[in-house]
């Protein structure tokens, strides 16, 4: 496309994104369709979301190339929870609008333009109205996951036709056509629209295309397949029946594996491994290499997915487990032979290992360490946070932390040493009594997570509490902690905060879920399948024009 | 019509796979030709020990003298009549016609016996150790000679975007754009292809030619006359597991006097 063609385009494409409300904090907005459906929600899709939607709709090689602007995490809180209040600044736009110009590219180019243009224009170098809007329609039917409104078919069409007079190419019109739908609020917004209830006044309830969206996103981290959107259009889903029916069978699918790795990356923090935090000194862990580095989060997921949903085991199993993935880069850290030359092998920690379980995986306890030492505080923090759901409070600005930092003090020779001084400071001891009793259980770990059994040539000692009782190392620590009723309560509020993106509090409702959960075995299929379908999730108020989140507060304010 | 049907062949028999070079490999050690430069009316190309090869019009194997090198050696005297006497008993010029004329990087030389084919500018011979249309005993012989390899052009397949050709061995196999070869299976693959990568289609894609999207399972999936295809994931992932087979473009030989056939002799993978 030439420059003046690709300026008009950008200018085009602003506007477009412009129309119909940006803001995705925007709460009721009337829609320009045809069922005027009111806007409750709208939530922007993750990197890894636009990716495998791109993936889907168009096959693994269109190549996405580009940066996002990444969603911020609110304090406490899911990913997700931040992308239903994510903005879009202007150079955030400008990201979308170059990858999006990428992916139509590639789209139309004559490489791919037989796959995707099911009729021939009458000549390639003029517009051909009626060629374009029928391969916008089918492909727009997938970008705004909902067939395109007769208006918008018509907009698009026309912008094709246009197009194509001026570059003098027919592919050039759709690729500015398929660029402008890429940057649209309809497609990088999950948007989440609503309808009266049958029957009950006030009641409003997400349509059937949202539903589709929902699902997909929640169980499969992708956009609605064809399944999805032709069920949406048969009205199916806001059938409670057949959505069960339809949320059982993806959950049995082998790609609820991307929705529950999207869903524990979020839970765990993921986008902390791509932070300075991350970081390691390289003269005190030579082993800590790039391809190590890269491993370690990877490791971690493989694992939980083979656990949860490859075993289909007991939750509370992953802070046991013995079977973990390794590569050939691993190998050094963990201390293990490692056969592969390339690629994961699956590997069992002997039942005599040191190791066992989430807690022990170097990806954890390398993330929540310091660049050149281990951090019993910050790995205490992450395990109340992210896996008991229980906050911590941030350190005052005034701590003087010289006499933790200093791991090379010979009279304070092991973590425990420091922090017991560290804590004689009243100020400190109060948040340090919740974390550091669980680090210090880990403190058999050095800061890449590799086994140590010394610091400063003194013997560690990994004997802490938790709960109350001792427990013996990471081993002690991760049974109890299995056996803590605090981590599946986590687990599942967690879940319904990811179905929804919105925080939430204790309640009935997630104590009903909790015990369902219980009931299935703690089987996160299971647990996937009751949060997708949870009709509350699924209803709004039109007092609040939330949806009906498990909130007592929630529940009551119903519109006369 | 210029087009290449594609030919499944079992990867157990495929020789060519398991010789696992590459067209780039065998470029670099033998100034490998491409039929796309045409060639001469009395050079052909065939399988030999070593894969494919140009030969002359009986079928011998060509070799090249490597030409820069053999100017070093010569010290200043004229490279091109560097093979005589002990060398030209072993070594025999590809002799050209009189009225012999330059095809592309196909030209005549003065050789020691007269006009003489080269290619990209290193004459041309035979290997009279060579007993039979077929024999490379004079591949890699005096570090001189070279087996003046055939790759076949790159054949026009009609297939899924994605898609693209690769040289191996002695054919060009499908892969997925990445590397990994594209494979599918005779018979029902059972618990074995539950791991097996499906070469997944776009929703928005439509079927092409052979190639049809099946819509049966979780992922649409690419077939190819009705058989599932997948993307190798094996440590050498120009091959198939071992109940797969490779999708093939298989290329004719260059034919002397024609130009190169584009539509296999092969049989077909019957629908």
């Amino acid at each position: 496309m030439n420059k003046p063609l690709r300026n008009a385009f950008a200018m085009v494409t602003l506007l477009l994104a412009l129309i119909g409300g940006e803001s995705a904090s925007a709460r009721v907005v009337q829609t320009g369709h045809a069922s005027a459906a009111q806007i409750v929600g709208m939530r922007r899709l993750t990197e890894a979301q636009y990716r495998n939607t791109i993936a889907d709709i168009f096959g693994s090689g269109i190549k996405v190339a580009g940066r996002f602007e990444p969603i911020v995490r609110p304090a406490q809180h899911l990913l997700s929870t931040g992308a239903t209040a994510a903005a879009l600044s202007p150079v955030g736009f400008e990201q979308f609008d170059g990858v999006a110009r990428g992916v139509a590219e590639q789209v139309f180019d004559e490489a791919h333009r037989a796959t995707f243009v099911d009729c021939t224009p009458h000549d390639a170098a003029k517009s051909d109205d009626k060629c374009a809007l029928m391969t916008l329609a089918t492909i727009g039917r997938y970008v705004f996951r909902r067939p395109l409104t007769a208006q918008e078919q018509r907009v698009y069409a026309r912008m094709a036709d246009d197009a194509a007079s001026k570059a003098g190419s027919f592919y050039s019109g759709l690729e500015l056509s398929l660029a402008a739908m890429l940057v649209s609020p309809n497609f990088l917004f999950v948007t989440e629209t609503v309808e009266p209830v049958p029957g009950h006044p006030g009641m409003m309830r997400l349509d059937n295309y949202s539903r589709a969206s929902h699902l997909s996103f929640l169980l499969w981290d992708t956009t609605p397949d064809d399944t999805l959107l032709m069920a949406a259009a048969n009205g199916e889903l806001t059938d409670q029946a057949k959505l069960e029916a339809i949320a059982a069978k993806m959950v049995a699918s082998p790609r609820l594996e991307d929705g529950v790795r999207a869903f524990f990356a979020d839970m765990l923090v993921y986008e902390k491994f791509e932070a300075d935090d991350y970081a390691k000194d390289p003269l005190i862990y030579p082993r800590f290499n790039a391809d190590v580095a890269a491993a370690l989060p990877e490791q971690l997921l493989r694992t939980i997915v083979d656990e949860l949903v490859v075993r289909d085991n007991d939750y509370r199993d992953l802070f046991t487990t013995r079977h973990t993935f390794m590569t050939r880069a691993l190998g050094p850290l963990y201390d293990v032979p490692v056969r592969a030359e390339k690629g994961w092998e699956p590997f069992d920690f002997p039942a005599d290992s040191d190791r066992g379980g989430l807690l022990s995986q170097a990806a954890f306890l390398a993330l929540y360490s310091h660049p050149g030492r281990s951090s019993a505080t910050q790995r205490g923090r992450a395990v109340r946070e992210l896996l008991l759901c229980q906050p911590v409070p941030d350190p005052p600005g005034n701590v003087d932390f010289k006499l933790v930092v200093d791991a090379t003090n010979k009279a304070l020779p092991t973590a425990r040493d420091r922090l017991a001084a560290h804590i004689a400071n009243p100020v400190c001891a109060g948040c340090h009594r919740v974390t550091d009793p669980i680090g210090l259980a880990l403190e058999n770990f050095d800061g890449i997570g590799a086994f140590r059994a010394t610091e400063n040539d003194s013997p560690i000692d990994p004997i802490s509490t938790f709960g109350g009782k001792s427990v013996a190392g990471e081993a002690g620590l991760s049974k109890s902690l299995a056996a803590d009723p605090g981590v599946t309560q986590c687990v599942v509020k967690r879940a319904i905060e990811y179905a929804t993106g919105q925080p939430t509090q204790n309640s009935a409702t997630m104590a009903a879920l909790d015990q369902k959960f219980e009931a299935s075995g703690y089987r996160i299929r299971a647990l996937f399948q009751q949060v997708a379908t949870l009709p509350n999730t699924l209803e709004v108020t039109r007092a609040s024009n939330q949806r009906n989140l498990p909130q007592s507060a929630m529940l009551t304010a119903h519109d006369p | 019509m210029n087009w290449h049907h594609l030919v499944l062949a079992a990867t157990a028999s495929l020789t060519l796979l398991m010789m696992g070079t590459s067209a780039d490999a065998q470029g670099l050690r033998s100034a490998a030709a491409t039929a796309d430069d045409g060639h001469p009316a009395d050079i052909s190309s065939g399988k030999t020990d070593s894969g494919l090869a140009y030969t002359d019009s009986r079928g011998m194997t060509l070799y090249s003298m490597n030409l820069r090198y053999v100017s070093y050696v010569a010290q200043g005297g004229d490279a091109l009549k560097y093979c005589s006497g002990e060398c030209a008993k072993s070594w025999i010029a590809a002799k050209a016609p009189a009225d012999a004329k330059p095809i592309g990087p196909w030209k005549v030389v003065d050789g020691t016996e007269g006009p003489q084919w080269s290619y990209k500018g290193d004459p041309l011979f035979t290997y009279a150790g060579d007993s039979a249309p077929g024999s490379t005993g004079g591949k890699d012989r005096d570090n001189l000679f070279n087996l003046l390899t055939y790759i076949p052009p790159v054949p026009r397949v009609t297939a899924p975007a994605p898609v693209k050709t690769v040289f191996v061995g002695e054919a060009y196999i499908l892969e997925d754009g990445q590397g990994h070869a594209l494979f599918t299976i005779d018979e029902s693959c059972g618990a074995d292809c539950r791991n097996w990568i499906p070469f997944a289609a776009g929703m928005a894609s439509r079927s092409i030619g052979d190639w049809k999207i099946s819509r049966e399972g979780d992922r649409l999936q690419w077939e190819y006359r009705g058989r599932l295809v997948y993307v190798s994931q094996e440590e050498q992932p120009t091959r198939a597991p071992s109940k797969g087979t490779v999708l093939v473009a298989v290329p004719a030989l260059a034919q002397a006097g024609k130009p190169p056939e584009r539509v296999a002799a092969l049989p077909s993978l019957s629908p």
